[in-house]
């Protein structure tokens, strides 16, 4: 008998092992991040490389709005990221509801061009829609990141909406209908609050795509008052040589550009598996 | 009754005009612009003139091109491969009941949930020759004596950016996975096991064959992310050294923006499009043929 157990104590070595090597793999950039957010400014450039902080320099973070001015930066994104996403549920629930529960012309087509439409990066169509945005005198202003943001979430929530609205018995229109629901009287009173979980978690994910985004926000503005956070971030580093760069600041302003994304996620935990790839033709 | 059921099905494209509206506008007006700049130039004076697909002769004879396509198909491809990889290790290990597996997936999901332009500057300052964390690994390690340039160096800029791609990755890779592995249903392995088959005999004859039309969907949409994904890649290195981390839509937003030269960027796009296309057909019926054990 004593054999076998000792073969199980190696497996589980290995495995916790293995478990420690992806923790690692996985946390040592984050790590890294948190740890020069707490530096001083001079502890950043120190060889050998110090992971603990000597001291920790807790005024780093309030730094990040008053010497950096990045409270601009974050009202911004705050701003476009709620306008986008509100854009996107307005247009998203009723083009979802149709596609997974009404009848209407051209349904295969509308379902294959909202399919296909996610697989083309926006850089490929930029100098279009840079002149488009130029011409509606859109260029350096908020509305049109908001545009943007809207077109190019679109495709991906009306996919995850419709596999929530699919897992909703189509006798729930019928009966509706028996009670003298309309369809759009349906779709309010009846899938929305059934569907509410999907619907938040699609919420959560316009919000992730919509605070992230960088193509747009980098080309189409220019004034500095009017740049999302993360450009204004990456601007530090843009315009600075690398020494020259107060990463403990910038990595402060990371961390607070990261917390939201990721305590949202880790809410919304259970619902991310197999989303992403939901929205095959059953 | 017919004809209410017409009308009926008029009305209810009400619910997808706005989106219907949004597209035409910003993706398939503009689509076709970019073929229509493609076979236009333009003069230093700012005049077009149509020149047929002498844009696409000069990006098949141009000397960058090959390098361009070269390092796509390395950033794809290989990129693709890796994050499929590390994503299935991953979710083999999440797979198992052990403490701490709650923690462990929350952790995993920090990479894929965080701004890529964070991860980038994360990156570019452990990247640094000088004061970096990963050069100071390494050192420690005693596995290199001199600082090492990663970004800064040629031969090594692609490597060090698709690192970071897939580190990002792999975490909604390995996500994807599990929850195949979890559709599978266990009575399967339990009658392989009183067959007499080891664990590692039910892998290769039980679940890689059961997960493999789902991970061929997940690589299909990883790999055309990768193909897509710009912004990586002008955040680390701007393509640079040399172009020698440059893809094909770096290239594109290259020409737009920094050598002002739309006409070629348009052909650049154009090319990308069709690339695309052939993917994006691939990915759809590739997702038709998707196997489901519910």
């Amino acid at each position: 008998m004593n054999k076998p157990s000792a073969i199980k104590t190696v497996k589980r070595i290995f495995f916790g092992l293995l478990v420690l090597l992806i923790l690692f793999v996985m946390l040592f950039p984050i790590v890294a991040m948190i740890s020069v957010s707490l530096k001083q400014a001079n502890e950043v450039f120190t060889v050998p490389v110090t992971w603990i902080p000597k001291k920790p320099a807790w005024e780093n973070y309030p730094a990040v709005f008053s010497k950096m001015k990045m409270t601009t930066g974050f009202l911004n994104s705050i701003l476009i990221t709620a306008a986008s996403i509100g854009g996107i549920m307005l247009l998203g629930i009723p083009a979802a509801f149709a596609l997974s529960k009404l009848r209407f012309v051209l349904k295969k087509p509308v379902y294959y061009m909202v399919l296909v439409s996610q697989m083309f990066a926006p850089v490929i169509v930029i100098i279009p829609l840079y002149s488009l945005m130029n011409r509606m005198g859109l260029i350096d202003s908020r509305l049109s990141l908001v545009i943007m943001n809207i077109t190019f979430n679109l495709a991906f929530i009306v996919l995850m909406l419709k596999a929530t609205f699919d897992s909703v018995p189509k006798e729930t229109v019928e009966a509706a209908k028996i009670d003298g629901c309309n369809s759009f009287m349906t779709l309010v009173w009846i899938f929305v609050p059934i569907s509410r979980t999907g619907i938040a978690v699609a919420i959560i994910y316009a919000f992730t795509r919509s605070w992230n985004e960088f193509l747009f926000a980098f080309t189409f503005m220019s004034s500095t008052e009017k740049k999302t956070i993360i450009v204004s971030l990456y601007e530090v580093l843009k315009n600075n040589p690398a020494v020259g760069i107060p990463w403990h600041l910038v990595m402060a302003g990371a961390v607070c550009a990261t917390v939201p994304l990721v305590v949202l996620f880790i809410l919304i935990r259970n619902y991310i598996t197999g989303n992403a790839t939901a929205g095959a033709v059953k | 009754m017919k004809q209410a059921n017409r009308r009926e099905n008029l009305l209810n494209l009400l619910y997808i005009l706005p989106m219907l509206a949004v597209f035409a506008a910003f993706i398939i007006y503009p689509i076709i612009e970019v073929f229509n700049l493609s076979v236009y130039d333009r003069t230093s004076t700012g005049q077009y003139f149509y020149v047929g697909l002498n844009n696409f002769i000069k990006f098949i004879h141009h000397r960058e091109t090959s390098r361009l396509l070269l390092n796509t198909g390395i950033w794809v491809f290989v990129g693709t491969f890796f994050k499929l990889l590390f994503g299935l290790g991953i979710a083999l290990v999440l797979y198992q009941a052990f403490p701490g597996k709650k923690v462990m997936t929350g952790i995993i999901l920090i990479p894929y949930a965080m701004p890529a332009a964070v991860s980038c500057m994360i990156w570019r300052l452990m990247y640094n020759p000088v004061f970096g964390h990963i050069g100071d690994i390494l050192t420690r390690l005693g596995l290199i004596s001199e600082p090492l340039n990663f970004l800064g160096n040629t031969k090594t800029s692609l490597l060090a950016v698709m690192i970071v791609n897939v580190w990002a990755v792999a975490p909604f890779c390995a996500l994807n996975i599990l929850s195949t592995l979890y559709s599978i249903p266990t009575y399967i392995y339990e009658a392989a096991k009183i067959d007499g088959a080891n664990s590692i005999q039910a892998f290769f004859k039980i679940t890689l064959p059961l997960i493999a039309s789902s991970m061929r969907t997940l690589g299909l949409l990883v790999g055309i992310w990768a193909f897509n994904s710009f912004d990586v890649i002008f955040m680390m290195t701007q393509g640079g050294p040399a172009n020698s981390s440059s893809i094909l839509v770096s290239n594109i937003y290259q020409n737009a923006f920094q050598f002002n030269n739309r006409p070629y960027s348009a052909a650049v796009s154009v090319v990308c499009f069709v690339i695309l296309s052939i993917f994006a057909l691939l990915y759809v019926r590739s997702k038709e043929g998707d196997v489901s054990y519910e």
